[in-house]
């Protein structure tokens, strides 16, 4: 079996459907995530979560994995936050797990600035004038709490282009594409 | 027991599981062992070889009762045969005189050759084996160690008895009350029989699921400072009263110091062990999965509560890996 490790529920949505575009529908279940809350959880070694993957891993019943954590902004965390110190930071870990032999990971971001989230780089596929829209709108609603703009931005795009959100074949899906890709052949797991 | 190592016992070669706490649930695909396991570590309490071989008897009767009911008229047939398929110890009669046999090695067994016998037969015990081969072996039931096939009047009988005896029987009446709105069951004419509103019926009129209630609750509370081993636990009980039937095991079981251990299939039972214990706040609890390994050898992955906790949170199959 194969692992995708996530930062919320919200992410695990959003890459079961680029998986389904992937043409692997059907070919996973919940026994291929792991939810951990949030980012800072993705590096707590001691978490009940990788306590059990660790046995699993132990006893042959999983054979890859993959780290799918957000990029976030250095200016909110020196330490985690950024592409480069997310990097560093999830390579180190994979390291302290002793892990490297079945891991990847993959940095989720909006590809031009290097920071975000994986909502970020949804809407870096997007059309630059509709996103202008969906911004003006949060400003023109005063809309305050920052931290919910990514999860509004791509809720209103999924709500206003409800027939096609996003155009999985756009290239700046290619690494993910590509991760998952070598994840799933020959492991497909049919529930 | 809070670390076990079964070596060449039925299906495994060499299982070692760590961890193990007060409440063990044991779970796995069909065949993987799950029985065999609680049979391992119950002929492990075993304190004399008499004992051993007694076990030996009870639980290879709680594998094959019909079979073995058909062959109790050959009850000397029955006994070599099972003890011969269970060790690596033969065991033969000829003119009043006893063979040991293991492995390759054939001795002789008499008092004056007591000093020939293999590590840790002494003549003593050798006594006791002879007895159980004269004796009526009825294939007494024990509290610790319970399967679908324990609905046994004797045991039953027994149960009843020794709660009256030790002040418990009200605690038990209580439970089959709140649980099953049976105001007590009690023995007549030998059968346990259930009172509604002084209406006495068969408890064997009964379900599944209330004689599974009843074994393993007078069971537990018959017992003290023991382990006790449960097969497929929730077996008869409906889905509904799974989170009772927890919060009962994990709440008797830990005012009578009792360690147990269970296997079971369903889904259901393990998350109510998992619902039970979060709301007594019991961590005194293990999640023992027997799976094989790349090398088709059978290991165990064992979940303390934390970790069976996240599975369930996560819709993670639990069942068997």
């Amino acid at each position: 079996m194969v692992k995708i490790i996530c930062e919320g529920k919200s992410d695990k949505k959003l890459i079961t459907n680029f998986i389904d575009f992937l043409g692997y529908e059907g070919c996973y279940s919940d026994d291929n995530f792991i939810v951990m809350g949030n980012k800072s959880n993705i590096f707590k070694d001691d978490d009940p979560r990788y306590k059990t993957l660790i046995q699993l891993i132990d006893t042959d019943k999983i054979s890859k994995i993959v780290f799918i954590v957000d990029a976030d902004y250095e200016a909110d965390n020196n330490t985690y936050g950024g592409y480069d110190n997310t990097k560093k930071e999830i390579e180190a870990f994979i390291t302290k797990l002793k892990l490297e032999k079945i891991s990847e990971y993959f940095i989720s971001c909006d590809p031009t600035t290097k920071d975000g989230y994986l909502e970020s780089l949804l809407l870096s596929t997007v059309d630059e004038n509709l996103k202008s829209c969906y911004s003006e709108f949060l400003d023109c609603v005063d809309f305050k709490e920052k931290s919910q703009h990514k999860y509004i931005m791509e809720q209103l795009h999924r709500i206003t282009s409800p027939n096609k959100p996003y155009d999985f074949s756009h290239q700046n899906f290619d690494e993910l594409r590509m991760k998952l890709e070598k994840l799933f052949i020959g492991n497909t797991h049919r529930p | 027991m809070n670390k076990i190592n079964i070596d060449k016992y039925k299906c495994f070669d060499s299982l070692k599981v760590d961890n193990t706490k007060r409440v063990n649930l044991i779970v796995g695909k069909n065949n993987i062992g799950k029985t065999a396991f609680m049979e391992a570590c119950y002929l492990s309490t075993s304190q004399t070889t008499q004992q051993l071989y007694s076990k030996i008897l009870e639980v290879e009767v709680h594998r094959d009762l019909i079979n073995h009911l058909r062959t109790f008229s050959s009850k000397r047939e029955t006994i070599e045969k099972l003890i011969k398929e269970n060790t690596n110890i033969d065991i033969s009669t000829e003119l009043q005189k006893v063979f040991i046999k293991q492995d390759q090695n054939r001795f002789e067994v008499s008092p004056s050759q007591g000093d020939s016998m293999p590590d840790g037969f002494m003549y003593e015990n050798l006594v006791s084996l002879l007895d159980l081969y004269f004796q009526d072996v009825k294939f007494p039931f024990s509290p610790n160690f319970i399967t679908a096939l324990s609905d046994d009047d004797k045991l039953y009988n027994t149960i009843i008895s020794h709660l009256k005896l030790q002040n418990k029987y009200d605690i038990f009446n209580q439970y089959i009350k709140q649980i099953y709105g049976i105001d007590k069951i009690d023995i007549i004419s030998d059968k346990p029989h259930c009172s509604i509103d002084n209406d006495w019926t068969k408890l064997s009129n009964y379900g599944q699921g209330i004689k599974t209630f009843v074994n393993i609750l007078g069971s537990i509370l018959c017992l003290n400072n023991e382990a006790i081993f449960i097969d497929e636990i929730e077996n008869g009980i409906h889905y509904s009263l799974l989170d009772q039937f927890w919060e009962m095991i994990l709440t008797v079981s830990k005012e009578q110091d009792i360690q147990l251990f269970a296997t079971s299939h369903s889904k259901e039972c393990i998350e109510s062990f998992a619902k039970a214990s979060k709301k007594l706040q019991e961590d005194n609890i293990s999640f023992i999965n027997l799976t094989h390994n790349k090398e088709n050898k059978i290991v165990a992955i064992t979940l303390d509560n934390q970790m069976l906790y996240s599975e369930i949170e996560q819709n993670h199959e639990v069942r068997g890996w």
